[in-house]
């Protein structure tokens, strides 16, 4: 007892000494440790934190030591030089990061309008790149330049803590020289880059050697033939070629794309106009895929028919690759078919993985019969997501479709069915009465019906549809109204998860 | 004499006792929130009144109904709001030495949020004031950096 009074007397005089000293300062602020004044910078917006160094000479510096920079606000304000101001900041916390161990944990930069040359442009890269950051996202949204191809030489030899790089560097080549090397680099998305020849691509991939993530939308590639994206450790694939992707290339038609990523999950393929991608080493276990390829319409059928063809074979191509995968939807014309072109579907593997499966499409022509051969390759599929449409392909195959074995998936797997476009037509309901009839396990039956003024179901005969219907099967069938400005994208998100 | 063990449940209360010689009384889950007083306790024991010599009675029952709240898991963004609303700057700014005095974290990082959702466009003089900043700059160094750094000064409002 005597002994803890005495304790409590030592602190508690310890305590008052200290204290004497705060409370002669009035409790400043400023006078806390360094750190806790740069742990209350960090609740600050950048720009006020780079406000406070005009404080006093000990605030001056302090904003170097953040961990986070976001400064995108130098072109939100009335700037008269705003990218002149932002180089000015970036040399300063150039200089002073020199001297002290702070890992910037990530850094933000989008310039929407361009007032710097080149030079400028390539310092300020090559600085945020010298400097120790995790994750660096820097972004010109200047569309006047994209083709202006200024170059970039960047004399600089790699960030061994970058994990996450985001660039998009509308009109300016990055000169991809010797090798760079990004040892800890994991997550890459890459927009209007430019990619001057087939070598520098490969030795950009092979100096990130991690990767895991690869985004790489509307690039450039010049004098290619064939792109080849050869990465051991990637995971995540999204890759996106519109009509100028390919305008310096000297063989638009020869060119295609090379997939090398066996551990490869998720694929998102976006192409318009269409693209061959051949996937080599096909991945064993992939978890989704996203394929759109758009169509164009040239203005005679000839041509047209000879496109469909090309793009039917180049969707084959590519999903014979894709054969492990569980998710995976069809967008745009990607499974689009007509009278001039044979279907395919026979040189399909089968996809024996696949339970969620999603036709994207705002218009439906492909036929029963190639829509059946398809899910005949499909043993496992659980939900099913596909227009019903108004297609010109209706009446075709009232014959060849019925010969076609019921594909197992529909008998023995099949839990959630989504019909979208529905519109009331003696097809249409034939075509659903053939899933009541068949899909024995279908848990979820769910039908959306078409906007188009061509349906022909009105409230009345829709009640009397829907007896019809369920009297039929066991299932839960339900009838939706699709809101005419829905996207099915949207549609399919969502069913994935009913 | 031997302490009776503390079975720390939840209904055990601590006394505090503030600079100012006020005693207020916490739960002592409550108290584990705020560290420095934690280090006390097991220092000196539970029974015993905790003094806390930085901590005045303005302040003190604030903090104390913040981690009430905080320990029945109720903070909410509302109740974080209403919390600071009748505040004014300076009385954050007593709460939040306060909070860092006792090493109470929940509290410091909400308190220092809202100061610098305060101190958003300031003016550089009201600034200096609020953290106690005297400015050591040369009026050619203080001029040079004003130039350099004019972007940032733009949109201030008035100081109140």
């Amino acid at each position: 007892m005597f002994e803890k009074k005495k304790k409590i007397e030592e602190i508690s005089s310890s305590m008052v000494s200290n204290n004497a000293s705060i409370k002669r300062h009035k409790h400043m602020i400023s006078d806390l440790p360094n750190n806790v004044l740069v742990h209350i910078l960090s609740f600050l917006s950048t720009k006020d934190a780079i406000k406070t160094s005009i404080l006093s000479t000990k605030w001056r510096y302090l904003w170097t030591y953040l961990s986070v920079f976001d400064f995108r606000f130098f072109y939100y304000q009335k700037n008269r030089n705003p990218s002149h101001s932002l180089l000015d900041v970036v040399a300063t916390l150039l200089e002073k990061s020199k001297d002290h161990l702070i890992e910037i944990k990530r850094i933000t930069v989008r310039i929407p309008q361009v007032t710097l040359n080149a030079d400028k442009v390539t310092f300020l890269v090559t600085s945020l790149l010298s400097l120790k950051v995790q994750d660096l996202e820097f972004s010109i949204e200047d569309l006047r330049y994209l083709n202006a191809r200024r170059e970039l030489p960047l004399g600089f030899s790699g960030s061994y803590l970058l994990s996450k790089l985001t660039l998009n560097l509308t009109g300016y080549t990055l000169n991809i020289s010797n090798a760079i090397q990004f040892p800890s680099l994991k997550t890459l998305n890459l927009k209007y880059a430019t990619f001057p020849n087939e070598e520098s691509v490969e030795e950009f991939f092979s100096g990130c050697p991690r990767l895991e993530e690869l985004t790489l939308i509307n690039c450039y590639w010049l004098h290619i033939q064939k792109l080849t994206i050869a990465i051991s450790t990637l995971r995540k694939l999204t890759i996106h070629f519109n009509h100028y992707c390919l305008q310096h290339c000297d063989d638009f038609d020869k060119f295609s794309v090379k997939i090398d990523a066996v551990n490869l999950l998720s694929l998102t393929c976006t192409s318009d106009p269409t693209i061959q991608f051949v996937i080599v080493n096909p991945p064993t276990s992939m978890l989704d895929a996203y394929i759109a390829f758009s169509l164009h319409f040239p203005w005679d059928d000839r041509t047209h028919a000879l496109y469909e063809e090309y793009l039917s074979r180049c969707a084959v191509v590519l999903l014979s690759g894709l054969a492990s995968v569980k998710y995976l939807t069809l967008s745009n014309d990607t499974f689009q078919e007509s009278p001039y072109v044979n279907d395919r579907f026979h040189l399909l593997p089968k996809f024996h993985n696949l339970t969620h499966l999603c036709l994207d499409s705002d218009i439906c022509s492909f036929s029963r019969t190639s829509f059946t051969k398809f899910l005949l390759k499909c043993p496992k599929l659980e939900v099913l997501v596909f227009p019903l449409g108004s297609g010109i392909l209706r009446q075709d195959d009232n014959h060849g479709w019925k010969s076609i074995p019921v594909p197992r998936c529909i008998k023995s797997s099949l839990k959630k069915l989504h019909i979208t476009d529905f519109c009331g037509y003696s097809w249409d309901i034939q075509f659903v009465e053939f899933f009541l009839e068949n899909a024995t396990v279908l848990e979820k039956f769910q039908i959306s019906l078409s906007c188009s003024p061509l349906s022909k179901y009105n409230w009345k005969n829709l009640a009397d549809l829907k007896n019809q219907f369920v009297g039929m099967g066991s299932c839960d069938i339900k009838f939706r109204l699709a809101k005419s400005a829905i996207k099915m994208q949207n549609f399919c998100k969502k069913c994935y998860g009913f | 004499m031997a302490q009776e063990a503390s079975s720390s449940t939840s209904s055990k209360t601590i006394s505090l006792k503030t600079g100012d010689g006020e005693i207020f009384e916490i739960e002592a889950s409550a108290a584990k929130q705020m560290k420095t007083v934690q280090r006390l306790i097991d220092d000196l024991g539970d029974d015993i009144t905790i003094p806390l010599h930085n901590v005045f009675s303005k302040e003190l029952p604030k903090i104390i109904e913040y981690y009430k709240k905080d320990i029945t898991g109720e903070i909410t963004k509302d109740f974080e709001a209403e919390f600071v609303k009748d505040l004014n700057d300076d009385e954050v700014k007593v709460l939040f030495l306060a909070a860092n005095y006792l090493d109470a974290n929940k509290l410091f990082e909400f308190l220092s949020q809202n100061i610098a959702d305060r101190l958003e466009s300031k003016s550089v003089e009201y600034v200096r004031k609020y953290f106690g900043v005297e400015n050591d700059f040369t009026p050619e160094e203080e001029s040079k950096l004003r130039e350099e750094r004019a972007w940032s000064f733009r949109g201030i409002k008035e100081d109140e």
